[in-house]
C-alpha cells in the first residue's frame, strides 16, 4: 500500500497537469481541525542548543497536525499557532503531485464509477510535506520531503477525511518528516544567522499574547 | 450528487489534460521551418512573477503543488510553451545563464475589464550579442461563458498569450542556430529587460542625512533589478547598502544632495499625536505625498511581534517605509504594516486604523550597526517647537522597484 522514498528536494521540478485528478482530490479534501492540546513530552531529536524565538506556525490541516511534534523540540519551544505578528513564520503544508495516469488508476476509477462507489478508487501520487521558514516574508529555509503514496478512496464515503488526504500510512510518514526537518533547521547557517540577529536586536524577548489577527505588509 | 461529481472527475482524470495548441490567430508559422528549431532561447520573466504564490489558506485541506506555487508553475508553463518552438530553452538569470542565440523578455499581466479577463504579454527579443531584434504585445480575452480549460483558466490565458508571442517571434525571425548562434558571454544586461513602465513594488522612504542615504522598508526593495527614488521633481537611481529582513529595514544610497532629512526620536509616548507621510496607491494617485494624522494607540503590535507600536493614522498600500513623526517632525517609527481588513472581514470583524511601525530605537540600533549617519531629535515629547508639515515633506521620498 505504501511505498516511501523520502528525500529532501531543493525545488519542485515537474509539472503534471491532470485536471481530473486535481478535481477529484479537491472534492475529497477534508476540512482541517486545529488542535490546541499541549505538546506531548516526546523527544524530537536535533543535536543543538539552538532555541529559536517566537515562531508563528501556519499551514494546512496536515501541517497544523504536526504542531505537537514540532513544539516538542527545544528548538521550536516557542512555536505558536497564535502569534500572527511574529516576524518569523513557519509554513507547513502538504501537496500532491498527481502520478501519471496508469492502468491501475484508470481501472479503479472506471470500476468505482461502474459500481457507484462500492469499489474504491486507487489514487497514487508524489506526496510532499513542505517546510518553509520566512522572516517578514523573505524565505530563509525551504525543505520538501516527498514520498510516493497510494491509497484507496471510496466515492460514496461521507465522512470528513481526518488524515487531510494523507491516509493512515501517509499520516505516519508525514510525522516522520518532522525529525528530518528539525535536523535541517538546526544545522542551517542562515537560520543560525537569523537567530543571532534576533538576539542582537531583541535579546531573549518572547512576545506576549494578544487577540489573533492577520497582518499584511503595506 | 457528490459521488456523481467525483465519478465525473474520475472520468476526466482518465481523459487527461488538453494539449497545448501551437500557432495563433492571424499569425502563420513558416511551413518550411522545422519546429522545434535548433536555435537556443533564454527567457526572462520578472522575479515577482516567478516567485508568486497563491495566498495560503490555513486549514483549507491539501492542494496540488502547482495550485500553491503559481510562480514556479508559470515558469514551467512558459518553458513548456517554448519547447514547442525551440529545442533548447531555459530561464534567464542575471548571473550564470548559459549561452543563448535569442533572449526573449516577457512581461505578462492579467487584468479585469468589463467582466472580461485580459491576459497580455509584452515581449522584447535580443540576439546573443545584445542587438534588439523585435518587440510586441499579445492579448487574449476571456469572457464569462467562454469555455475555460480546467480550474486554472488564468494560467491558461497567460499560456496562450505567451504561445502567441512565441509564434510571432518564430514567424518573423525564422530562428535557426546558424542564423542566431549561441554566444557565451551574454551581452544583454538585465537593465534592458526590466519593465520601466510598471513598477513591481512601490513604497516610501525618507532621507537620513545630507549624504543622500534613505531609509525604507526592506520588503519594498527586495529582489529589485533596479530601484528609483523620486523626490520633489528629481529622480535618482538607488542601491541597497544595508538590509535587515528581520527588522524590515533597508538603507538606500543615492548620492543625492539632500538638504532636508529627518531626525529620529526613540521615546514615543502613548496617545501622543503622530503624522504619517507616504506615497500610497502609486498606480492610482499622483506622485505627491499623502499626510494622515492619528495617535500612538498602543506600545505593542500584534501578538508575536517585537519592537513595534500601533498607531491610528490611516495608511494604504505603498506607505511602507514611510516615517511616523511627532508634531516636531521627529521620526518615532517606520511604517511596516497594517491589519489585513479583508481577511478579518470574513470573520465579521472590521478593523479601523490599526497600523504598525517599527520603533525608532531599533532603527537607530540598525543604523549604528551599519555605520549609517543619522541625527537624534529631542527625546522630550512635550518640548516646544511644533513644525509645519512643509518641513517634513521634502525629506520624504517615493521609491519604485522594477523587475
Amino acid at each position: 500500500m505504501l511505498s516511501i522514498a523520502s528525500h529532501a528536494l531543493a525545488r519542485a521540478g515537474r509539472a503534471t497537469w491532470t485536471w481530473g485528478l486535481v478535481a477529484l482530490l479537491a472534492l475529497i479534501a477534508a476540512v482541517s481541525r486545529a488542535d490546541d492540546n499541549p505538546p506531548p513530552a516526546g523527544p524530537a531529536a536535533e543535536p543543538s542548543a539552538l532555541v529559536l524565538p517566537t515562531v508563528a506556525l501556519r499551514g494546512d490541516g496536515a501541517g497544523i497536525e504536526l504542531y505537537d511534534a514540532l513544539h516538542a523540540s527545544p528548538l521550536l519551544a516557542h512555536l505558536s499557532k497564535e502569534a500572527p505578528g511574529s516576524p518569523i513564520q513557519l509554513l507547513v503544508y502538504h501537496t500532491v503531485r498527481p502520478a501519471h495516469v496508469d492502468a491501475k488508476n484508470v481501472f479503479s476509477g472506471l470500476a468505482a464509477v461502474a459500481t457507484l462507489g462500492l469499489s474504491p478508487v486507487v489514487m497514487s501520487g508524489e506526496h510532499s510535506m513542505h517546510y518553509e521558514l520566512y522572516v517578514n516574508g523573505q524565505q530563509v529555509l525551504r525543505r520538501e520531503y516527498t514520498a510516493n503514496l497510494s491509497r484507496k478512496e471510496y466515492l460514496n464515503s461521507k465522512a470528513a477525511d481526518a488524515t487531510h488526504g494523507l491516509g493512515p500510512d501517509g499520516e505516519v510518514w508525514a510525522k516522520s518528516t518532522v525529525d528530518l526537518f528539525l535536523k535541517d533547521l538546526a544545522h542551517d547557517p542562515a537560520v543560525r544567522a537569523m537567530n543571532e540577529e534576533y538576539q542582537l536586536y531583541f535579546g531573549n524577548a518572547v512576545s506576549g499574547a494578544a487577540p489573533p489577527a492577520v497582518p499584511t505588509q503595506h | 450528487m457528490r459521488k456523481w461529481a467525483v465519478a465525473l472527475a474520475a472520468l476526466w482524470m482518465v481523459m487527461g489534460s488538453p494539449p497545448v495548441s501551437l500557432g495563433a490567430e492571424g499569425v502563420t508559422l513558416p511551413k518550411d521551418l522545422p519546429l522545434p528549431t535548433d536555435a537556443s532561447v533564454a527567457i526572462y520573466l520578472p522575479k515577482h512573477i516567478r516567485e508568486f504564490r497563491n495566498p495560503f489558506r490555513s486549514g483549507g485541506g491539501f492542494q496540488t503543488t502547482n495550485a500553491l506555487q503559481l510562480g514556479a508553475s508559470f515558469e514551467e508553463l512558459t518553458l513548456g510553451a517554448a519547447q514547442h518552438f525551440f529545442k533548447t530553452s531555459f530561464m534567464y538569470e542575471p548571473t550564470g545563464t548559459p549561452a543563448f542565440g535569442l533572449l526573449v523578455a516577457i512581461h505578462p499581466s492579467l487584468k479585469r475589464e468589463d467582466q472580461q479577463v485580459i491576459a497580455t504579454a509584452h515581449y522584447q527579443v535580443y540576439d546573443g550579442g545584445g542587438a534588439s531584434l523585435m518587440q510586441g504585445d499579445t492579448l487574449i480575452r476571456w469572457a464569462p461563458g467562454s469555455p475555460a480549460r480546467g480550474p486554472d483558466y488564468l494560467g491558461n490565458l497567460s499560456e496562450q498569450a505567451i504561445t502567441r508571442a512565441l509564434t510571432e517571434i518564430v514567424a518573423q525571425l525564422r530562428p535557426t542556430a546558424s542564423k542566431y548562434p549561441s554566444q557565451g558571454e551574454a551581452a544583454v544586461k538585465i537593465e534592458k529587460l526590466i519593465d520601466r513602465e510598471h513598477p513591481a513594488v512601490s513604497g516610501t522612504g525618507f532621507f537620513l542625512n545630507r549624504s543622500g542615504q534613505i531609509l525604507t522598508a526592506a520588503h519594498v526593495v527586495h529582489d529589485c533589478a533596479s530601484v528609483d527614488v523620486h523626490y520633489g521633481k528629481d529622480s535618482v537611481a538607488a542601491t541597497t547598502t544595508a538590509n535587515s529582513a528581520l527588522l524590515d529595514l533597508a538603507v538606500l544610497e543615492t548620492h543625492a544632495n539632500s538638504e532636508h532629512f529627518l531626525r529620529l526620536r526613540d521615546h514615543a509616548e502613548l496617545a501622543e499625536s503622530v503624522i504619517n507621510v507616504g506615497f500610497p496607491l502609486q498606480t492610482l494617485m499622483t506622485d505627491t505625498p499623502t499626510v494622515t494624522r492619528g495617535t500612538l494607540s498602543s506600545r505593542a503590535g500584534l501578538s508575536g511581534s517585537v519592537g513595534q507600536f500601533q498607531f491610528s493614522a490611516p495608511i494604504q498600500p505603498g506607505a511602507s517605509g514611510g516615517p511616523v513623526v511627532d508634531v516636531r517632525g521627529n521620526v518615532l517609527g517606520v511604517a511596516v504594516g497594517t491589519l489585513n481588513a479583508s481577511e478579518l472581514l470574513k470573520s465579521g470583524v472590521l478593523p479601523q486604523n490599526v497600523n504598525f511601525a517599527l520603533e525608532s530605537r531599533y532603527v537607530e540600533k540598525f543604523l549604528q550597526q551599519h555605520s549609517v549617519l543619522f541625527t537624534e531629535g529631542s527625546a522630550d515629547a512635550h518640548a516646544p517647537g511644533e513644525v509645519s508639515i512643509d518641513e517634513v515633506l521634502p525629506a520624504v521620498v517615493s521609491i519604485k522597484c522594477y523587475q
